[in-house]
């Protein structure tokens, strides 16, 4: 009788740690995907930060150019006003917008009021010269 | 079985707790998404606010004497309706409004319009929409005529 209870007992005992190990595995794998979860929307969260930001550093390039452009029209022939713009970054002249380009790729504009601009920028250009010559805008750098 | 229980239960309120982090993570995300678009869109509105005004009532427009070739309008490059910085040229202010000033003033996408007033008249260009909401308005003083007058530009979208 005695050695027939210490089977089950031990039986019993040996159930209740196979359900521990299932719940622990369980909880584990839950753990894991939790994390990974969490790491994957990390990346993602840091990766749409860093687009919103160089969209933003675009499109301030490209409002602040339009501005001095406007401004040197405004003032008159012989005004000349000199920008710096940070590396890598392409400056385009079309359709009246100022188009500025990143090198990811991220494209923003601002829009000039006039359409007389003769642009010509070297690549890799990081000071550029906005002149009014007899009312006509000339960007150059 | 009550050691299975307790991590039931550990496991469902660390579940709902990792859902309820997600949600305010995602929430607090868009939420920032939407914040950035309206201050980029307003950035934009008062840009053209006050470059359009600013050119209107700053500079002469070029070629310098627009308002006497309208039938062309792709020869006009910049509109202006000064003669000299904040002195307007009522012949010029008239002519606005035989332009094509939405293209020529990069207008696209927004209502604009221009209201010059001096001796009790009022010269309206462009149109007003009452429902727009979002509204942004500049008034300034000029000259016409050697009169008092008062510039004012409204801009929506």
């Amino acid at each position: 009788m005695k050695k027939m209870k210490a089977k089950e007992m031990k039986a019993k005992e040996m159930k209740a740690k196979g359900q521990v190990s299932v719940e622990f595995f369980i909880l584990f794998v839950v753990l894991i995907t939790i994390f990974i979860l969490f790491v994957g929307l990390t990346n993602q969260f840091g990766f749409i930060t860093k687009q919103i930001i160089a969209k933003e550093k675009s499109n301030y390039i490209a409002l602040n150019i339009a501005r001095i452009v406007n401004a040197v029209f405004i003032s008159g022939n012989g005004t000349s006003a000199v920008l710096s713009i940070p590396q890598n970054y392409t400056i385009n002249y079309q359709a009246r917008s100022i188009i500025v380009e990143d090198n990811i790729g991220n494209i923003k504009s601002a829009p000039v009021l006039i359409n007389n601009i003769n642009l010509s920028i070297s690549s890799g250009a990081q000071e550029l010269t906005i002149q009014n010559i007899n009312g006509k805008v000339f960007i150059g750098g | 079985m009550a050691r299975g229980q307790t991590f039931s239960i550990e496991l469902f309120i660390l579940s709902m707790s990792v859902i309820l982090i997600l949600t305010i993570f995602l929430f607090a995300l868009s939420t920032i998404n939407d914040f950035k678009t309206k201050v980029d869109e307003n950035d934009r509105r008062n840009y053209i606010l006050t470059e359009v005004s600013n050119i209107l009532l700053l500079s002469k427009g070029y070629p310098y004497n627009w308002e006497s070739n309208l039938t062309n309008n792709s020869s006009i490059s910049a509109l202006g309706i000064a003669t000299r910085r904040n002195i307007i040229n009522p012949l010029k202010i008239s002519s606005l409004n035989e332009t094509d000033y939405i293209t020529l003033l990069s207008l696209y996408y927004y209502n604009v319009s221009i209201n010059v007033t001096w001796n009790g008249q009022l010269h309206f260009i462009g149109w007003s929409n009452s429902t727009a909401e979002n509204i942004a308005i500049v008034r300034r003083n000029c000259i016409v005529n050697n009169t008092l007058c008062i510039f004012e530009i409204e801009v929506s979208k």
